[in-house]
């Protein structure tokens, strides 16, 4: 043969390879490229959600309330749902289409969590979604003759109610490390540090007897004792069989409910954890088998549910949209970390002399004059003003901070007017957020006052209920 | 003596048909996969910023690791726009107070933010409502490149096959 035809034959079989494995290749770029989109688009919609829900809850007086808590999240679905509409470009009355691919959002809150699914209507045989009940972190623990339900919260409070013995009994309250803390009639000493502040006192006396009371009656109850409330997951709390370190003994100096560590707390996310993802499970479970697509919880990285367990965070997951070779299958989550539903040691912030606000560890921050706040209050809320001008009335809405006519310097304790918007970010700590942080015992004792007394003030759906 | 000539022009011809031509179409493709996978690459690393809210030594050394990994150098180019809340904070006498979103961003670039993070135990905190953009451009040439310039060349400094780039908003403050 000749080499010519020799060449036209390679040439014959060489194109049509390289041509498809071409546009192979460029199928696979779409389809990535798509995906990054819709990644993309759902992350923006579910940090839409958590920008709704905390504008929300910090405009709104009674956000703690269980009925207004529906109300604001329920707001932030819809900012969810059209935010996603948008992003996909359908709206209107189009954004069913696009919601039928959403097989759950969940809103981990201060105590427990709600998801809002898919579930089939009676009437109609169709899918709706729907906010599910609020699910609180519960477990129970079954050990002797204590019988207990406790509800774990995001941070260090915690209820108790159930049977120790013949006795029924309901309490509430903080824990705090016995071995840190000592209280000795007015005397509240905490890590070295005398507490003088009245209503962080407070905190740290009825934090002290309630540890105190837990560790009495509770001490001895262990990881293994975890059962689940009904039985229909019994299956998932084996994990904990056989593990015998004491959760609730607070005068072991190892267990500090405040270290991310310790004992309590590793129990404490684990059971958190166990019980969203049994109860998402079922919530996608129950979506999948009238569908074609099989919706199945992804697995999240432990770092992940680190950060989702320690704050109140909103996770949206978006499954079953076809993108030419696979399937789209994704999950984005946003902490929320400006909320007034729970203090931490990251959600106050200090005003100094200077008018400037810090946190505790800045190194410019003047040691004279400084006050502990929550740091929420300085976010820019919208008032709502009507005023009678010539007769009629006539409304304006405008951004404005927060003043407090009669606020009380918890320094002085005297009381004077406070104007939020008078104080200005400070450029190393709250703009940047980067320094050499400063930690002395008078920031420490600063810090720690200031925690104590807004936890204090915190309201507790429990307070209500005198337990 | 002309169907030597003819010949040799032929093998030439068919040389470059054969191998030359192939090779640059999976040269190309090859390219193409690695744009694919730095896209993606770069797309990770800033989404892992955002939602954290952190930028770590360790998560850039990774990000630096796996982009090697894919056989070229890149030059990465990091710039953080930090939020500046301050100016509306005090409004002038006179002005409204009913606008928001009027702030100010302040740049910091790849060498910054490198240096800051070194000082800070390899952490760099960023706020809710900073910005982070992360610009990916290969360096060296390709193999595509190469036999790219075998036939025509490109010419000037900006000249790079694979690039990606992404941004996006913080979405929670880093602690």
């Amino acid at each position: 043969m000749r080499l010519q035809n020799l060449t036209v034959i390679f040439i014959i079989i060489i194109l049509p390879v390289i041509l498809l494995f071409s546009m192979y290749t460029k199928t696979q770029i779409d389809v990535l490229s798509l995906q990054e989109t819709y990644t993309a688009t759902l992350n923006v919609a579910v940090y839409d959600a958590v920008k709704a829900f905390k504008t929300n809850t910090l405009n709104d007086l009674t956000s703690k309330s269980a009925q207004s808590m529906i109300r604001d999240v329920n707001a932030s679905i819809n900012t969810f749902a059209s935010s996603l509409a948008l992003g996909f470009g359908v709206d209107g009355q189009n954004q069913d289409y696009i919601m039928q691919y959403i097989p759950a959002l969940v809103y981990t809150l201060y105590d427990g969590y709600y998801i809002y699914s898919p579930v089939i209507n009676q009437t109609t045989g169709e899918y709706e979604h729907i906010l599910k009940p609020y699910i609180y972190y519960t477990v129970r623990y079954q050990r002797g003759n204590i019988d207990v339900v406790i509800n774990y919260t995001l941070d260090n409070y915690l209820t108790v109610y159930g049977n120790i013995g013949s006795e029924y009994v309901t309490k509430a309250g903080y824990l705090e490390s016995l071995d840190l803390l000592t209280v000795n009639g007015d005397n509240v000493v905490y890590d070295g540090i005398t507490i003088t502040d009245s209503e962080a006192k407070e905190y740290y006396k009825n934090a002290y007897n309630f540890t105190q009371w837990v560790t009495d009656e509770l001490g001895e109850i262990t990881e293994g004792d975890a059962k689940p409330i009904g039985d229909w997951d019994q299956e998932s709390y084996s994990q904990f069989a056989g593990h015998t370190q004491q959760i609730l003994n607070f005068e072991n100096a190892e267990n500090n409910p405040r270290e991310d560590n310790s004992i309590f707390n590793s129990h404490r996310k684990g059971i958190i954890k166990l019980s969203i993802q049994n109860n998402l499970n079922a919530a996608m479970a129950s979506y999948s088998r009238n569908s074609s697509y099989n919706f199945r919880m992804p697995v999240l990285q432990d770092t992940e549910w680190d950060q989702i367990l320690s704050n109140i965070s909103v996770i949206g997951f978006m499954q079953g949209i076809p993108m030419g070779l696979k399937v789209y299958n994704g999950y984005s989550y946003v902490v929320n970390t400006m909320n007034k539903e729970m203090v931490t040691e990251n959600t106050v912030c200090f005003t100094d002399a200077n008018g400037k606000i810090h946190k505790y560890d800045c190194p410019q921050m003047v040691e004279s004059g400084i006050i502990g706040h929550k740091q929420y209050l300085f976010e820019k809320i919208q008032v709502e003003r009507t005023e009678e001008v010539n007769g009629s009335y006539e409304t304006t809405r405008e951004w404005t901070y927060r003043t407090q006519s009669d606020y009380q310097n918890p320094t002085t304790g005297t009381y004077e007017p406070f104007d939020y918007g008078n104080y200005e970010l400070c450029y190393y700590c709250m703009v940047s957020n980067n320094y050499e942080p400063v930690i002395t015992n008078t920031r420490r004792k600063l810090l720690l006052e200031t925690v104590a007394r807004e936890k204090y003030r915190l309201y507790n759906k429990s307070n209500e209920l005198n337990i | 003596m002309g169907d030597t000539l003819i010949t040799i022009i032929a093998i030439f011809l068919a040389a470059t048909l054969m191998f030359v031509f192939p090779l640059m179409s999976v040269s190309e493709r090859t390219d193409d996969i690695t744009q694919l996978n730095i896209q993606t690459l770069t797309t990770q690393f800033v989404d892992n910023i955002r939602t954290t809210g952190k930028f770590t030594e360790a998560n850039y050394g990774t990000f630096i690791e796996r982009l090697a990994a894919t056989g070229n150098a890149y030059d990465v180019e990091l710039e953080f726009k930090i939020q500046d809340s301050n100016p509306g904070r005090k409004p002038a006498a006179g002005t409204s107070t009913t606008k928001i979103g009027e702030n100010l961003y302040y740049s910091e670039y790849t060498s910054q933010i490198l240096e800051e993070t070194r000082n800070n135990n390899g952490v760099k905190n960023l706020k809710e409502g900073d910005i982070v953009s992360v610009k990916v451009k290969n360096t060296n040439k390709t193999i595509s490149e190469m036999l790219r310039n075998f036939f025509y060349s490109l010419s000037g400094d900006d000249t790079y096959q694979i690039a990606a780039s992404h941004s996006g908003v913080v979405m929670s403050t880093g602690r």
